[in-house]
């Protein structure tokens, strides 16, 4: 079984950064679901999620950030995903997303999305 | 010419396990690496649509899977008996709605549409059988 992991850090201006790696598919998604949801639950809204270490993503991981951005945006905060590879990024973009996700190159670029 | 059978129980887990052995099988066609992914998604939907949908999360039902490719095109039947689960009834998600909901799920059909060229869709004697296809193009 390929690694599937999480890890999460709190940033300047309340801004969570999250780090996935390895796949978001229909067996992995809850997992990321309940992390963004414990952040929710302390009133954190705003996210980067790196998902330069997922090599494979489906819609129930997609899911994931259409879920969420909605609760997101009307506490003012956003989720700006950081780094996609490419067949990622065809995922959001066949799902029409890449239009309404900021998609950020750098960390610096995503930052500005909070300021 | 390609004819490959593979069989899989109604584990989730096993979605990364199939992706990877199907990715094996698209290797050895002449489809692209673009068009790989493509049809790999395409069966991750399908597959997690029938252990959800079909067999309700019931391990011990088999679901079946056979490619079979010539010079032309890809072909993938996958076939399971369980509750029927038609395709042609989910309608086309209207994301923005989605997002107003936070309503995550659904998308999956949305997505084998988008991604394969013919997509059909039986249930006969208790089967559902869904047929996709791709073409290879130069």
């Amino acid at each position: 079984m390929a690694d599937f992991k999480i890890n999460s850090q709190k940033l300047q201006n309340n801004v969570i950064l999250i780090n996935v790696k390895g796949f978001l598919d229909a067996y992995t998604y809850g997992e990321l679901e309940q992390a963004i949801n414990d952040f929710f639950g302390q009133h954190l809204y705003k996210f980067i999620v790196d998902l330069s270490q997922v090599d494979y993503i489906s819609s129930a991981g997609a899911g994931v950030f259409i879920g969420a951005i909605g609760l997101s945006q009307e506490n003012g905060g956003n989720i700006v995903i950081i780094r996609p590879k490419p067949n990622v990024k065809e995922v959001f973009d066949l799902l029409g997303l890449s239009q309404i996700f900021t998609i950020a190159n750098s960390m610096e670029s995503a930052l500005k999305v909070f300021k | 010419m390609i004819y490959e059978r593979v069989v899989i129980s109604s584990d989730l887990k096993f979605l990364y396990l199939t992706r990877k052995i199907i990715l094996n099988i698209l290797r050895k066609s002449k489809l692209s690496a673009e068009n790989e992914n493509k049809v790999i998604i395409a069966i991750d939907e399908a597959v997690s649509n029938v252990i959800e949908h079909s067999h309700g999360f019931q391990r011990h039902k088999p679901i079946d899977l056979v490619i079979n490719s010539n010079e032309k095109k890809i072909q993938i039947t996958i076939s399971n008996k369980g509750k029927c689960f038609n395709p042609r009834t989910v309608c086309k998600p209207d994301i923005m709605e989605s997002i107003k909901e936070g309503k995550k799920r659904g998308l999956g059909v949305f997505l084998i549409r988008q991604v394969m060229d013919k997509v059909q869709y039986s249930f006969k004697n208790g089967q559902n059988k869904l047929i996709l296809v791709k073409y290879i193009t130069k």
